[in-house]
């Protein structure tokens, strides 16, 4: 019982780092219909970013707020130096691009920075845990959580509450609608893309968090799994890209737990299995979208 | 206050429409009937910028617009009640109010609230639905509603009675004589000839990606052999 509430804080935590950046996906998904591969490239600058700080003394509150204002000005930068130009092309020739912003982002790191990883130093209480009703709980995926909870509210605040964010719903329901209606394209996606930034800069503070590492591909893996879990739940719904990266951390956590120590490696591969019997069950992923054609 | 000269256009399958000319004057309901394929929608479609017309010319009152994009064709007074409405179906009713207001100011967007309230009272009603939930008739509404709220001086409107009951089209034309007479200038398409005819000023007949007719709403509805050739209709 005690182990199970550990494995479920510790799922949602990592599941919350997979939800934010998931949400992030769908928004630019919603509004562009692209799959941004680029994406984890908010957390690999932000990573050279906290890098440079840190290794000037700054502590992790500053490296925090660092990290989301790195993550906003490189997602806003992105779209304006690589997506813009390929906007309204086919989706095909949208997702090449992000994987060339990718390779180029990794690059220039590579070869002007460093080829190994960068030792960013993991603040004191991260392995700490605290008791609650005798279970002892990871103060990081309590932060992760909590941190994770009141982003998601600020969001879904902006979205339903402002009429930037019910433009942006709008624009990502029927983007030639959202113009006939007065929505400006540009302030419409780059909107999208710095609110992306701010989900994505706050996922990277836990996860550097955890990782302590500033690499070239520092971003790749929680890409990968934010990209997983924004398919599983639905690919447009915001709520069930939320769903998808919970769902997705929960199941890592529980399959580490369960499966025999020598299987432990196989995780990854029986989350893939899982994700196939799912698409096979319900090819829609979690939640169903509805989209509009464009003319 | 608009005028159209030469203007071509198309994009993938949808119907090209070619040496197009047409004028719509201040105060005017102006008609624009056809068959299906005529290319009535890639005509409006293109006046307001979703489609940039490859040759010809888009004058709004003595200004070369041709080109320009939807929101600020939309800045300019010029708005689309699209085809098949195209609602937010996942916004409330409000919501999909909100946004068509964007353009105006906090105070104008409360004012033209109060006044589609006014003349929609079944969305007041309805506000917090969102609009997937609506009826036909409600949904329509709602979309020359959500037209309005930019405060336009030329709206466009794509066949507003499609799919519509019988007894709801005529709320439609009602409205569209109500617009008139508020001094709105309106541009409507619709499949629904004789209606429209019935409270255009004047009126174009598109066939086959051009204009094959003009006249007054009433000299038009006279021509039982244009309603023959090209409607498919006895006259």
């Amino acid at each position: 019982m005690t182990q199970a509430v550990q494995n479920l804080v510790d799922g949602l935590g990592q599941g919350s780092i997979f939800a934010l950046l998931a949400l992030g996906l769908t928004l630019i998904f919603g509004v562009m219909h692209l799959l941004n591969f680029a994406h984890g490239e908010l957390i690999t600058v932000s990573s050279y970013v906290a890098y440079a700080l840190a290794s000037r003394g700054a502590g992790w509150e500053t490296l925090a707020l660092a990290i989301v204002a790195t993550s906003v000005l490189t997602a806003v930068a992105i779209e304006f130096l690589a997506f813009r130009w390929v906007r309204g092309a086919n989706e095909f020739t949208m997702l090449l691009t992000s994987f060339g912003v990718h390779f180029v982002v990794a690059a220039l790191f590579l070869m002007y920075v460093s080829p190994r990883p960068l030792n960013i130093p993991k603040p004191g209480w991260i392995f700490q845990t605290v008791r609650i009703a005798g279970v002892a709980l990871e103060v990081v995926d309590l932060a992760t959580i909590a941190a994770t909870a009141l982003t998601l509210a600020a969001t879904s605040w902006l979205l339903r509450k402002t009429l930037f964010g019910i433009a942006l719903r709008a624009a990502a329901e029927d983007f030639d609608a959202a113009r006939i209606m007065g929505v400006r394209s540009n302030r419409v996606i780059r909107g999208a893309f710095a609110l992306s930034g701010v989900l994505a800069g706050v996922a990277g503070i836990f996860w550097l968090m955890r990782t302590g590492t500033a690499a070239p591909s520092a971003g790749l893996t929680p890409l990968l799994f934010g990209v997983i879990a924004a398919i599983v739940g639905g690919l447009g719904s915001l709520g069930g890209a939320v769903l998808g990266g919970l769902a997705l951390g929960l199941t890592q956590v529980f399959l580490r737990a369960w499966l025999p120590p020598d299987l432990s490696g196989l995780t990854e591969g029986l989350i893939f299995v899982l994700i196939a019997l799912l698409f096979i069950l319900r090819p829609q992923g979690f939640v169903t979208v509805h989209r509009a054609e464009r003319v | 206050m608009l005028a159209v000269d030469g203007l071509s256009s198309r994009h993938g399958s949808i119907t090209a429409i070619r040496d197009v000319s047409l004028r719509v004057e201040a105060g005017e309901v102006v008609g624009l009937i056809g068959p299906n394929g005529a290319g009535k929608s890639t005509l409006l479609n293109t006046l307001v910028g979703l489609l940039r017309p490859p040759a010809g010319r888009v004058v709004l009152e003595g200004r070369d617009v041709t080109g320009w994009p939807p929101d600020r064709m939309l800045r300019l007074g010029v708005a689309l009640v699209p085809e098949r409405r195209r609602l937010f179906a996942d916004l409330t009713v409000m919501e999909n109010l909100l946004v068509a207001g964007i353009t105006a100011t906090p105070t104008e967007r409360k004012r033209r609230l109060e006044e589609v309230a006014e003349l929609f009272p079944v969305l007041e009603r309805r506000r917090t639905v969102p609009a997937g939930y609506l009826s036909g008739g409600e949904a329509q509404q709602l979309a020359i509603a959500r037209a309005l709220m930019s405060g336009p001086r030329l709206l466009l409107m794509d066949e507003p009675t499609l799919g519509l009951a019988p007894s709801l089209v005529g709320l439609v034309f009602d409205l569209v004589a109500r617009l008139r007479e508020e001094g709105h200038t309106l541009l409507v398409v619709e499949q629904n000839a004789r209606r429209l005819l019935e409270v255009s000023d004047r009126a174009y007949l598109m066939r086959t990606g051009g204009i094959v007719a003009e006249g007054t709403g009433r000299e038009l509805l006279d021509r039982h052999d244009l309603f023959e050739v090209y409607l498919g209709v006895e006259g």
